[in-house]
């Protein structure tokens, strides 16, 4: 069950050649990211449905993917004249696809279910880093009180 | 303002996969895209939102609840709350000692 999306082609721009350029690695980008999600995507967002006696199970994951690229040039005057200008140009790109279980949608002949499934070590994690952000908020008031309090004490 | 149109976008479109037959039911999936741009790097999210299911000619809508976030929300207000709780607490139980 894959959703109704269609792949475009890259455009191509003659005409002014940076902006070509631009357009034509923007272009690449879309293009790529199309291709890398509909690769992954495949039965990815609503799996294929699991049947088990009188009951059919459709597993359900949120899919996510990133592409970026760069590059430049540039171009520096020879310290020697009878040299030729120096420069160069470099390009990188990297990119990723995640994906993760969000819930499962139980059909029986009687009903359909969703049970959704709970990241636990997301959750975890986040109760972590509040906790540690609080700790972190509160240690000036915290130093401050004592400090107030040894001044009395003594 | 436009640079930073440029440097950061979002857009949320919600699509349906194809229908599928089971149990005498049709089933849509409703799936969200959302398409952005964050400092460069064009991103893609492709998340269930939910189901329509058609059975003879009864129409319902299942949504399917983004549990984890919920979760992790609660995570977080609970964790700080306690942390700030566990810190007063063992202020005032130290100066109850120094008095």
């Amino acid at each position: 069950m894959s959703p109704t999306n269609t792949t475009t082609n890259p455009p191509t721009n003659a005409g002014n050649p940076t902006i070509q350029t631009e357009t034509t690695i923007s272009g690449h980008i879309d293009h790529n990211l199309s291709k890398l999600l509909d690769m992954s995507n495949v039965d990815a967002v609503f799996g294929r449905p699991i049947e088990r006696g009188t009951t059919v199970i459709i597993p359900c994951s949120e899919v996510q993917a990133g592409l970026g690229l760069g590059g430049g040039a540039g171009s520096a005057p020879s310290p020697r004249m009878d040299k030729p200008i120096v420069g160069g140009e470099g390009y990188g790109g990297g990119g990723g696809v995640k994906g993760r279980p969000v819930a499962v949608i139980i059909i029986t002949p009687d009903q359909v279910r969703i049970k959704p499934i709970i990241d636990s070590t997301r959750v975890i994690l986040a109760a972590l880093a509040s906790g540690t952000a609080t700790m972190i908020a509160l240690t000036p008031f915290l130093r401050l009180l004592l400090r107030r309090n040894m001044g009395k004490i003594s | 303002m436009t640079q930073l149109q440029d440097r950061f976008s979002l857009t949320n479109r919600e699509v349906t996969g194809d229908p599928l037959t089971i149990m005498g039911r049709v089933i849509t999936p409703i799936i969200r895209v959302t398409k952005g741009k964050v400092m460069g790097v064009d991103v893609k999210m492709r998340r269930p939102v939910g189901i329509e299911v058609v059975r003879e000619s009864e129409v319902k809508k299942y949504v399917i609840p983004p549990a984890t976030r919920r979760a992790m929300i609660i995570a977080a207000v609970a964790g700080g709350t306690l942390v700030a709780s566990g810190i007063s607490l063992a202020l005032y139980f130290s100066q109850r000692k120094r008095a």
